[in-house]
């Protein structure tokens, strides 16, 4: 196995300099290699590039080839090239075929300028919005995959592609995954254009920045990296793009690909990329100087940096009054804490300290746990790994028959357990404590499974001292944290961002971007200003005047 | 990718002062056995005397901004005598780290694990302490600063809420009615053991990026900090505990143990040992650092890493063979360290400051003009107010002008304020 080890290192490292002394001897005869066999360019006679195309592609039953005749007298063949299904019928029918086949128009008869029939075309004869010549052929083929109708005409060295893209998509609907009581429910889609206008229709600002990439060598997926030009850190931005243009994979299906090629601690128990389904969500942390990551093909919108309190800010928290926000928030902050810590507690209590517990409960547990013939560490490793068992269970099956699951789960774990004697009634109370306020915190599930287990352990070892140890494991571990080179754990230092940590303060109270995530820009407004009932006062003051008003449709 | 920035922020480092000198709170047995109820104006004396001591570790370190305390020693006292300074720092160093992590050890053993053997606490503690050591440099270790602070802070007035029907205000007296010399040796004892071992701190304030008002606030403020908890931590075992407090080697512990809420949450001194834990190895951590860069320093590694589990394994070692147990461990505390300990946080920087102010190493604050020869020039820029410098700054033998220095200076302090300290670099190269 080490040989096995050593062997996949020296292969990689003698990749990597071959490749990089590749890199180097190839960019020399790049000019003279240009029109070599691989990637041939158009050439003017349609059929052979017809044959190019139909031998690249295969014999695809969804690959269509409808040939027909250009100009008054039907005199020039042409081919319009798209796949059935990614193309909307529509518009090849009526922007694409309709004009050529039905205006008056003459063809440039010689060959010579075989260029002016496809710009005659563009220009006078097709009814689309969206086009590009295409010089090569590897474009036309990668052209009509991607959605794209292709004309080529006869006797032109180039060829003509008109976006027709229409493909079946979800619409946009409430994620599953975020839902809110007061606020914006619409969530983005696995449709990436839908995803980038819905991020437009929030931020209308000239500085929005949406740099498209290509990624994965058979998947092709388009991934955008969004961000505020003058808001965010300039540093963080071009750190995501290299991440993100160093990606040599094969496929991109979901964002999580992306996702776990590009975070910081590979092997760490904490996320340092955030990920969210609602564009208001993404929105706002863009307008605090992060960099939304938007993937073709997935509803999720990664977002980098990543902050340890971040992941206890709800979008709602925003959008509801700030003292019950605040409240909810600390809420979150203890929850988190019962669900890491409390089976420790309760095995630490039972097993080390049971002079800590008062008497009378003391006596209770004691009775409960008479019977039970395991120790406490097992007893609740027995609950919290059935849990977890009945939890994947009903998060896999179908919608009827994970009901039964609940209620084999309710009955079965949690009364028939207890009343046949194998777990004590205070630890299924403790569990279902532990996992319930587990969720309260979604974006921190994982993480919490695994830290009560190791809490469990420590605590089962050492008592409350393991337990004690464990917090400050946890704390050296999220210190040493960093995502984009923003430290992960630094909401409860001083001096930073107080405002919106532990208590949510009034919006009109937060002036300053978050000062360890943006760079510039600073300030969102000079002065906080409270709201003001006097009827006398500006009102004038939010409403900027410089750009179209939108209208809201 | 780089961190957001090298530099320390100059709040965070005071907090780091002010957690390292609650966690010695515990260790109030060592002068309260002397002076009994009159131990809350010993830390008040100890307060006064360490104004003085803390002006002089911020001119110490603001007369060398881009040198820590090693640094100093050997650019004072040349390589040879500075070299043996070194070598008895970094040795003092490791004895604090033992005598801590001891302590800690017979805390944990005799609150919370009374049948764990004691090497399997000093050696699971010293585990994570290295751990933090290992995956954290200074930045990580300043961090926890404020939360150990406020959660400290917290605690005690809880505390001190909750056993408020047990206080009797008339423990305080009679007042000043010891030997002068009791209290001389009182206050010797809070100088030297939890208040000046602030020394260590030296070893990085290099990275301490200290803003307008140099160093000194900083460390006052974290001194002040540690002395009030200390004070309230005092003052509630005397009200409490009366006369009968030097009989405890615990005191606060045993205050705690009276505590109890409403008869059902009693035993709430295990919650107290558990934050104490917390803050006991913010301060282990801190010397098990500082122990570490400094013998990397001394013996010139080039990475501090590879010293860690060395220095721990000795360091647990030395812990069990430096006194047989706690009475004698208490005796060293009342009678020896507080004579020996001064040499190193009170004597050596003083004398260290003389030595470098008759040199002409030290520059005023503010005024520029008077030594331009190269050896002060090379440090004229980081005599400046605002001491944030970039450590490349000491090799240039820059001549700069007088007006332009105080630009610069200016340009400084400006960007010390504003959050960017990316700037910082640009600023200066420009306007020097």
């Amino acid at each position: 196995m080490i040989w096995d080890l050593l062997g996949r290192k020296i292969g990689f490292y003698s990749h990597r300099q071959s490749s990089g002394t590749q890199q180097k001897n190839e960019k020399k005869p790049e000019p003279e290699k240009k029109k070599d066999s691989r990637d041939p360019e158009i050439m003017d006679r349609l059929e052979e590039n017809l044959t190019y195309i139909e031998n690249l592609l295969g014999k695809s039953g969804d690959i269509k080839m409808h040939r027909f005749r250009l100009g008054k007298n039907r005199e020039c063949p042409a081919a319009l090239l798209f796949v059935d299904g990614l193309i909307n019928q529509k518009v090849i029918s009526d922007e694409i075929l309709y004009p050529i086949l039905s205006m008056d128009y003459t063809v440039p008869s010689s060959r010579q300028d075989g260029r002016q029939r496809i710009d005659q075309l563009q220009e006078k004869v097709l009814c689309s919005g969206d086009t590009q010549i295409l010089t090569k052929l590897s474009q036309v083929a990668a052209g009509i995959l991607s959605g794209d109708a292709v004309l080529l005409v006869e006797g032109c060295a180039v060829g003509l592609s008109v976006s027709a893209k229409g493909w079946e998509k979800r619409g946009v609907t409430e994620p599953e995954t975020e839902s809110v009581v007061r606020g914006p429910r619409e969530g983005f889609t696995e449709n990436f254009r839908t995803n980038t206008s819905l991020l437009r229709r929030k931020i209308k600002s000239p500085s929005l920045r949406m740099e498209q990439m290509t990624i994965g060598r058979k998947t092709l997926t388009n991934v955008c990296i969004s961000y505020l030009e003058g808001v965010a850190n300039p540093q963080v931005v071009q750190e995501v793009r290299e991440r993100l243009s160093r990606l040599d994979i094969d496929s991109v299906l979901d964002a999580g690909y992306l996702e776990e090629y590009i975070e910081d601690a590979p092997f760490s128990i904490f996320a340092t990329v955030g990920y969210t389904e609602k564009p208001d969500v993404a929105a706002a942390k863009i307008l605090e100087g992060r960099v939304a990551i938007i993937t073709d093909g997935s509803p999720f919108v990664l977002t980098a940096p990543l902050l340890f309190i971040e992941t206890f800010q709800t979008a709602e928290d925003y959008y509801i009054r700030p003292l019950f926000a605040s409240l909810m928030r600390i809420l979150r902050y203890i929850a988190y804490f019962i669900s890491v810590f409390l089976p420790g507690i309760y095995i630490a209590l039972t097993t080390y300290h049971q002079e800590l517990i008062p008497t009378t409960l003391l006596l209770t547990i004691a009775s409960a746990r008479e019977g039970t013939p395991f120790p406490a560490f097992f007893e609740a490793l027995i609950m919290i790994f059935s849990f977890e068992i009945l939890r994947e269970a009903g998060l896999r099956l179908p919608r009827p028959v994970g009901q039964a699951v609940s209620i084999v789960g309710a009955l079965i774990m949690g009364d028939a357990a207890v009343s046949a004697g194998l777990v004590g009634a205070p630890m299924v109370i403790t569990i279902a404590l532990t996992t319930v306020s587990g969720f309260i915190i979604p974006e921190q599930n994982d993480s919490m499974s695994l830290l009560r287990l190791i809490t469990m352990v420590f605590a089962a070892a050492l008592g409350g001292y393991g337990i004690c140890l464990c917090f400050l494991g946890l704390l050296v571990h999220l210190g040493s944290l960093s995502s984009f080179g923003v430290t992960y754990f630094n909401g409860l230092s001083i001096s930073r961002d107080l405002e919106d940590s532990i208590v949510r303060m009034p919006l009109w109270f937060m002036t300053k971007r978050p000062a360890r995530i943006a760079k510039r820009d600073m300030t969102r407004r000079k002065y906080f200003v409270p709201p003001d009932p006097r009827p006398t006062a500006s009102a004038t003051g939010g409403i900027s005047d410089s750009g179209a008003k939108g209208d809201g449709s | 990718m780089k961190p957001e920035s090298k530099k320390v922020h100059g709040l965070d480092f005071m907090f780091a002062v002010a957690c390292y000198i609650q966690s010695s709170s515990l260790l109030s047995s060592f002068f309260v056995s002397i002076t009994r109820q009159d131990s809350w104006i010993i830390v008040l004396f100890a307060l006064i005397i360490c104004c003085p001591l803390a002006w002089i570790y911020a001119r110490l370190v603001e007369s060398f901004p881009t040198k820590n305390l090693f640094g100093i020693l050997q650019t004072v006292y040349g390589k040879y005598l500075g070299g043996f300074f070194c070598g008895l720092y970094v040795l003092f160093f490791f004895i604090l780290t033992s005598l801590n992590l001891i302590d800690l050890s017979e805390f944990v053993k005799s609150t919370i694990m009374p049948q764990t053997p004691l090497v399997v606490l000093s050696f699971t503690f010293l585990l994570t302490s290295a751990w933090a050591v290992f995956v954290g440099g200074l930045r990580q270790m300043v961090k926890y600063g404020f939360l150990m602070t406020m959660i400290c802070l917290l605690i005690v007035i809880a505390t001190i809420l909750l056993s408020l029907n047990l206080m009797d205000f008339e423990n305080f007296l009679p007042v000043m009615d010891l030997k002068p010399k009791k209290y001389i040796q009182a206050t010797n004892i809070v100088v030297t053991i939890p208040f000046a071992e602030i020394i260590i701190f030296l070893m990085t304030t290099n990275h301490v990026q200290s803003g307008k008002r140099g160093f000194f606030p900083i460390i006052l403020g974290g001194i002040a900090i540690g002395c009030i908890t200390i004070l309230l931590v005092i003052m509630r075992d005397i009200t409490v505990l009366g006369n009968a407090i030097s009989l405890f080697s615990l005191p606060s512990f045993e205050t705690l143990r009276m505590v109890s809420v409403t008869q059902t949450l009693s035993r709430m001194e295990i919650v107290f040992a558990f934050i104490l834990i917390a803050l006991l190895f913010f301060k282990v951590t801190w010397l098990y650092y500082v122990t570490v860069i400094s013998a990397k320093q001394f013996l010139r590694f080039q990475d501090h890493r590879r010293l860690i589990l060395l220095i721990g394994a000795s360091a647990i070692t030395s812990s069990f063979i430096l006194y047989p147990n706690f009475l004698v461990h208490n005796e060293s505390g009342q009678k020896i360290i507080p004579l020996v300990w001064p040499i190193f946080e009170i004597i050596l920087p003083l004398v260290t400051l003389i030595i470098a102010k008759f040199r002409g190493m030290t520059r005023k604050r503010q005024t520029g003009s008077e030594n331009q020869n190269s050896s002060s020039a090379s440090k004229s820029a980081a005599a400046s107010p605002s001491g944030s410098q970039s450590p490349s700054g000491t090799g240039k033998p820059s001549l700069p002008t007088d007006s332009k220095e105080q630009s610069g200076s200016k340009f400084q302090s400006n960007a010390g304020t504003s959050s960017g300290t990316g700037q910082h670099g640009d600023l200066r190269s420009q306007s020097v």
